[in-house]
C-alpha cells in the first residue's frame, strides 16, 4: 500500500520488520523482494508521487570553490522513484578487474569477487528491463551484430563489448503498482529519515526519527534498517546521527563521507574514417527489444600493462556548439537547449556561450538540411516521445562525416575527495552536506594513456584516425562538470572499519541491524555506469537479509 | 440434483473412460493420456460428424452425445467406469451439462467422475491462491465454472482447476498469443505484463485427469492444476516472441494497449460473434489484458500430495508450442532498426 506521512499524527510509533529509507532504484528493488512474504516492510520515501519543490530543495548543499562538480540538486531527484525518473538508461555491469587487487590503484579492491555478485546480475537486468544480460556482441547477437567501424584484434581494446538500455524505466511509474498491491510493504511518501537513534551501547538501531515538511514527527522501530537513500544522503544520515557516535554511525575511523567519485567522463578529439567506409551504426536492438551499443573497451590486459584504470569510448557525434559538422539536426538541437532538461542539455552542450556569428551559421545549417532536419524530428517522435523503449541518445551523423570520441573512465578512489556536513541546515534541521569532488592524477593518467592507446589502435588497424590534443584531455575530463547522477564510494565496502563504512554484507561495521544499499559502498568506480551493479547488490543484500532471518531469527 | 453418492476406489486401468467433449483441445489431450495410461478412453461428443477432422490421426472410439441430456449421457456412461467431464461452449451449455451429469451421476453411483474446472473461479483473487479460496469470478465464464462446480458438488466429483491449458495445436493459449506477437501487438507488456502465467500443458492435465483416477483420495477434492512456478507474463511474451522469431520483441506502450482494449476489442469480438474469425485481427480483450496484470499463482501443493503427475516447465512447454507454430503457420518477419 502507499500512505502519506503527513495523514499520520505526530507521533506516530511505526513497528516494522524492514525498514527502507528511500524509494529509488534499490529500495524499490529490495522491497519487490519481500512481496509476498510474511516480513512487514517500510519504504520510506522524502517525496510525493510527483517532484515538489520544496522536497527537491532538500537536496541542496555546497560545493568546494572552483570544483566543476554540478549543483547538488541536480541529476538527482527527491521523489517515489528517486532518480531513476531522470536516469538515461545506459546498463552495464562492473568486469572482473574491478573487484581485484590493483598495486597501481590502491584502496579499489571488493571484498569479494566478481563471481559473487555475477548471479545477481541476470535478475538486476530485468528489473531495469535491459533485456538479457548478455553484454557481448557474440552474446547479444548470435547471428552477428552490425557495425564496420569496430575490426576485431586491436591490441589495447575488445570491439565485442557492449552496453544495453534500459526503456529507461522509471522504478515508481513501473513497479508502484505490485508495491501498492502488497498486502506486507508500506511505501510512506513525505517521510524523511533525520537521524538514526542507537542502542545503549550503540551497536544496533533503536528507531529511527523521521519527519515531514508538514512538521510531522513519526518513530519508526524496525529489526532491521537499510539506507537506501543514495550516494550523497547516506553519509549525511550516517554523519547526522551521533546520539551515541560522536563522530556519526559507521565514522569512528573517520571513513564516512570519504573517497567519493563519479566517473571521469568528457568529448574529445575528432574521428575521421576511411575514405568509402561505410557510416557506422549507433544503436542495434537486440532481439528481447533492448538498444545495444558497441564500444571500445579497453581490455583488462591492457590495464594491467599499461596500469591505468577501467576506461571505455564510443563513437559520439561532434561537440555541437560548433556549427561546422554542417548537420542541421545538430545544430537544431544546440539551438533548442533552453527546452531541453538541465541533466541533458549540460551534457549535450556544456556550457558554451555562442557568438552571434556561430548562431547564423547554425540557422544556416538548419536550413541547408530541412530534409534531414525533418527525418531527425520524425525519429525523435516515434521512437523517443512515443515510445515505451525509448531511443537511448541523441545519435545523428554529421555532413562532415567526422566524429568525436565520447570516453567514460573509473576514477579513482582519493580519501580527499569527499563530503563534509556545513554549519547551513534545511527545512528539516539537517546540516546540509558540503561535497568537495576531486578528480586526481591517477584519473587524467588513465584518460591519457587509454586516448593514446587507442589511437595507436585506430591507426594500426586502419579502421579509423584519432587526432587529438593531449594537452585537451584534463580540460576535456572537467569541461562538463563531474559526471552528474554517479555518486559512489562514500560508505565504501572493507573487511576492516579502518578502511571502509560496511563489511562485505553491506553492514555498517559495528552494527548489528543497519545495512545500506546503493553505489555509496562501492570500492571502486568500474567504467560502467552505476545502477545495474546497485540493483544487482541490492538483490544480493536481499538474500543475505533473508539468509539473516533464518539464522538469526530477526523478523 | 444428485445425491451424496460414495464414489468407488481408482479405476481399473483398462476401464472405459467417457469423455464429454472430447472433440475440443482439452478433449483430445485427456483423451491421449488415458490411452497411453491403458485406459479405454471414449471420446463423447454432441456432433459426431466433426470426430474425424478434430481427432486427428487418434484413433479413438466416439459416441454422439447431447451432454445437456440426462437420459442420453446414461446411456453413453453404460459399461464406464469413469467420466471427465470436458464440456466447453458457452455458460448455458457447460452449466446444463454438469447438472445433467450430476443427475446421470445419481443414477450410476460407481461411475468416477472427474470435472474439468477452471483458474477463472478465483477471479481476481491475487497471491498464491490455494483450493479453499473463495471463488468470486464474475465474468460470465467463470461464473459459469463456479455453477458447474456447484452443480456437481455432492457427488464425489474430483474438480480439477487448471490454469491456462495450452500446448502445440492449442489456438486460445499458443497460436492466438504468437499471432498477436508476430503482428507486433503483443510484446514486453512492462507493468502490464507482471502478472503470473499459470500455463498448463494439456498433456500435464491429461496425466493429472489419470492420476485423479487412480487415486481413490481424490475422491470429491478440487485440486489446482499448475505447474510450480508461474513465470510472469512478461516473460512468456518475450521468450514466445524470440522463439517465433518475432524480434526484436515490441515494448507496448500503455496508451497502445487502452486502444486495444478499449477501441478496437469490443467491435472486433462483436464481429467475430457474429460471423466467425474470417481472417479478423484478433481482440486484445479486457479480460485478456486482466489477466497480464494479474498476479495470481495457483497452490499446486494438494496437486502434489494427491496427484503427483510430472509437469513441464512453462517456458520449455511454450518453445515446443513456437515450432508447432512455425510449422503451422511460418516464421515471422525478422525487423531490425539500426541508426
Amino acid at each position: 500500500m502507499i500512505e502519506d506521512a503527513n495523514t499520520l499524527e505526530s507521533g506516530t510509533r511505526l513497528e516494522t520488520d524492514l525498514c527502507i529509507v528511500g524509494a529509488g532504484a534499490a529500495g524499490i528493488t529490495l522491497a519487490l523482494q519481500f512481496e509476498h512474504r510474511r516480513e512487514r516492510v517500510l519504504l520510506l520515501e522524502s517525496g510525493g508521487l510527483r517532484p515538489e519543490r520544496a522536497t527537491q530543495a532538500l537536496y541542496e548543499g555546497a560545493i568546494a570553490a572552483g570544483s566543476p562538480h554540478p549543483p547538488l540538486a541536480r541529476y538527482r531527484r527527491r521523489v517515489f522513484g528517486g532518480s531513476t525518473q531522470i536516469w538515461g538508461g545506459r546498463c552495464v555491469p562492473f568486469d572482473p578487474i574491478d573487484f581485484e587487487t590493483r598495486p597501481w590503484a590502491p584502496g579499489s579492491a571488493w571484498p569479494f569477487s566478481y563471481a559473487d555478485i555475477l548471479p545477481f546480475y541476470e535478475n538486476a537486468a530485468e528489473l531495469c528491463e535491459t533485456g538479457e544480460f548478455a553484454f557481448s556482441a557474440p552474446a547479444a547477437f548470435p547471428a552477428g551484430m552490425q557495425n564496420p567501424l569496430f575490426p576485431s584484434g586491436l591490441d589495447h581494446f575488445s570491439e565485442t563489448s557492449i552496453e544495453r538500455f534500459s526503456c529507461p524505466t522509471n522504478f515508481a511509474a513501473r513497479y508502484g503498482r505490485r508495491l501498492k498491491a502488497a498486502r506486507n510493504i508500506t511505501v510512506l511518501l513525505h517521510a524523511n529519515a533525520t537521524e538514526i537513534c542507537t542502542t545503549a551501547d550503540g551497536s544496533a538501531v533503536a528507531a529511527l526519527s523521521v519527519k515531514t515538511l508538514a512538521h510531522r514527527h513519526l518513530v519508526v522501530h524496525a529489526k532491521n534498517t537499510v539506507l537506501a537513500a543514495g550516494g550523497l544522503e547516506v553519509p549525511r544520515l550516517l554523519l547526522v546521527s551521533r546520539d551515541r557516535h560522536p563522530h556519526g554511525i559507521g565514522n569512528a575511523n573517520d571513513q564516512v563521507g570519504r573517497n567519493y567519485m563519479t566517473h571521469i567522463a568528457g568529448t574529445i578529439g575528432e574521428i575521421t574514417l576511411p575514405a568509402g567506409a561505410p557510416r557506422p551504426i549507433f544503436y542495434q536492438r537486440a532481439a528481447d527489444g533492448a538498444y545495444c551499443r558497441r564500444r571500445f573497451a579497453l581490455t583488462e590486459t591492457a590495464q594491467r600493462e599499461l596500469q591505468v584504470g577501467n576506461f571505455i569510448a564510443r563513437l559520439h557525434h561532434p561537440r555541437l556548439h560548433d556549427p561546422a559538422h554542417r548537420t542541421g539536426a545538430l545544430s537544431a538541437v544546440f539551438l533548442a537547449k533552453p527546452f531541453i532538461g538541465f541533466e541533458y542539455a549540460s551534457r549535450l552542450h556544456g556550457q558554451t556561450r555562442l557568438s552571434i556569428a556561430a548562431r547564423v551559421a547554425h540557422a544556416r545549417n538548419i536550413l541547408g538540411d530541412l530534409p534531414g532536419v525533418a527525418a531527425f524530428a520524425a525519429h525523435w517522435l516515434r521512437h523517443r516521445t512515443l515510445a515505451a523503449r525509448k531511443f537511448p541518445s541523441l545519435a545523428v551523423h554529421p555532413r562532415h562525416g567526422r566524429y568525436s570520441l565520447d570516453f567514460h573512465a573509473e576514477q579513482a578512489p582519493n580519501p580527499e575527495s569527499r563530503i563534509t556536513l556545513t554549519d547551513a541546515y534545511d527545512a528539516l534541521g539537517l546540516p546540509k552536506i558540503h561535497l568537495d569532488w576531486r578528480p586526481s592524477e591517477a584519473d587524467f593518467r588513465t584518460v591519457g594513456i587509454s586516448l593514446a592507446a587507442l589511437a595507436s589502435d585506430f591507426a594500426k588497424s586502419r579502421c579509423a584516425s584519432l587526432h587529438y590534443d593531449p594537452a585537451d584531455v584534463a580540460i576535456s575530463v572537467v569541461r562538463d562538470g563531474a559526471y552528474g547522477g554517479h555518486h559512489i564510494g562514500t560508505a565504501r565496502i572493507s573487511l576492516s572499519p579502518r578502511d571502509g563504512v560496511v563489511d562485505a554484507n553491506c553492514r555498517v561495521h559495528g552494527m548489528k541491524n543497519l545495512f545500506i544499499a546503493g553505489s555509496a559502498v562501492f570500492p571502486s568506480s568500474s567504467q560502467a555506469n552505476p545502477t545495474l551493479t546497485i540493483v544487482a547488490m541490492t538483490l544480493r543484500l536481499a538474500e543475505r537479509l533473508m539468509q539473516k532471518e533464518k539464522e538469526e531469527v530477526l523478523f | 440434483m444428485a445425491s451424496g453418492a460414495m464414489r468407488l476406489p481408482g479405476c481399473a486401468a483398462d476401464e472405459r473412460v467417457v469423455v464429454l467433449g472430447g472433440s475440443g483441445f482439452v478433449g483430445r489431450a485427456i483423451l491421449r493420456a488415458l490411452a497411453e495410461a491403458g485406459f479405454h478412453p471414449v471420446s463423447a461428443h454432441r456432433n459426431p460428424r466433426l470426430a474425424p477432422h478434430s481427432m486427428g490421426s487418434d484413433d479413438f472410439e466416439h459416441q454422439a452425445c447431447n451432454a445437456k441430456n440426462p437420459e442420453a449421457l446414461m446411456r453413453v456412461l453404460r459399461g464406464a467406469g469413469c467420466v471427465v467431464n470436458a464440456v466447453l461452449g458457452d455458460a448455458a451449455t457447460m452449466v446444463a451439462a454438469s447438472r445433467a451429469l450430476a443427475e446421470a451421476a445419481a443414477a450410476m453411483p460407481a461411475c468416477k467422475l472427474v470435472h474439468i474446472s477452471s483458474m477463472a473461479v478465483y477471479g481476481n483473487a491475487g497471491g498464491l491462491v490455494a483450493e479453499s479460496a473463495p471463488l468470486r469470478g464474475s465474468s460470465r465464464y467463470a461464473a459459469a465454472k463456479i455453477a458447474c462446480e456447484a452443480a456437481l458438488a455432492g457427488t464425489g466429483a474430483i474438480i480439477l482447476r487448471p490454469g491456462l491449458v495450452y500446448g502445440p495445436g492449442g489456438e486460445q493459449w499458443a497460436g492466438r498469443l504468437f499471432r498477436l506477437l508476430r503482428a507486433g501487438r503483443l510484446g514486453d507488456l512492462g507493468e502490464h505484463g507482471d502478472g503470473r502465467c499459470n500455463f498448463v500443458h494439456a498433456r500435464d492435465l491429461g496425466a493429472a485427469v489419470v492420476a485423479a483416477l487412480h487415486n481413490p483420495l481424490a475422491a470429491g477434492h478440487a485440486i489446482n492444476v499448475a505447474h510450480s512456478s508461474a513465470p510472469r507474463w512478461n516473460q512468456v511474451l518475450l521468450r514466445g516472441a524470440r522463439a517465433i522469431g518475432a524480434v526484436p520483441a515490441a515494448r507496448i506502450p500503455g496508451w497502445r494497449l487502452n486502444a486495444e482494449t478499449r477501441l478496437f476489442a469490443p467491435p472486433l469480438y462483436a464481429v467475430q460473434k457474429l460471423a466467425g474469425r474470417r481472417g479478423l485481427p484478433e481482440p486484445i480483450t479486457a479480460s485478456l489484458r486482466g489477466l497480464f496484470a494479474q498476479d495470481i499463482t495457483l497452490d499446486h501443493r494438494l496437486a502434489d500430495r494427491l496427484l503427483g503427475f510430472g509437469r513441464t516447465p512453462p517456458l520449455q512447454g511454450l518453445a515446443e508450442c513456437a515450432g508447432w507454430f512455425i510449422e503451422t503457420y511460418g516464421i515471422a518477419r525478422q525487423q531490425g532498426l539500426l541508426f
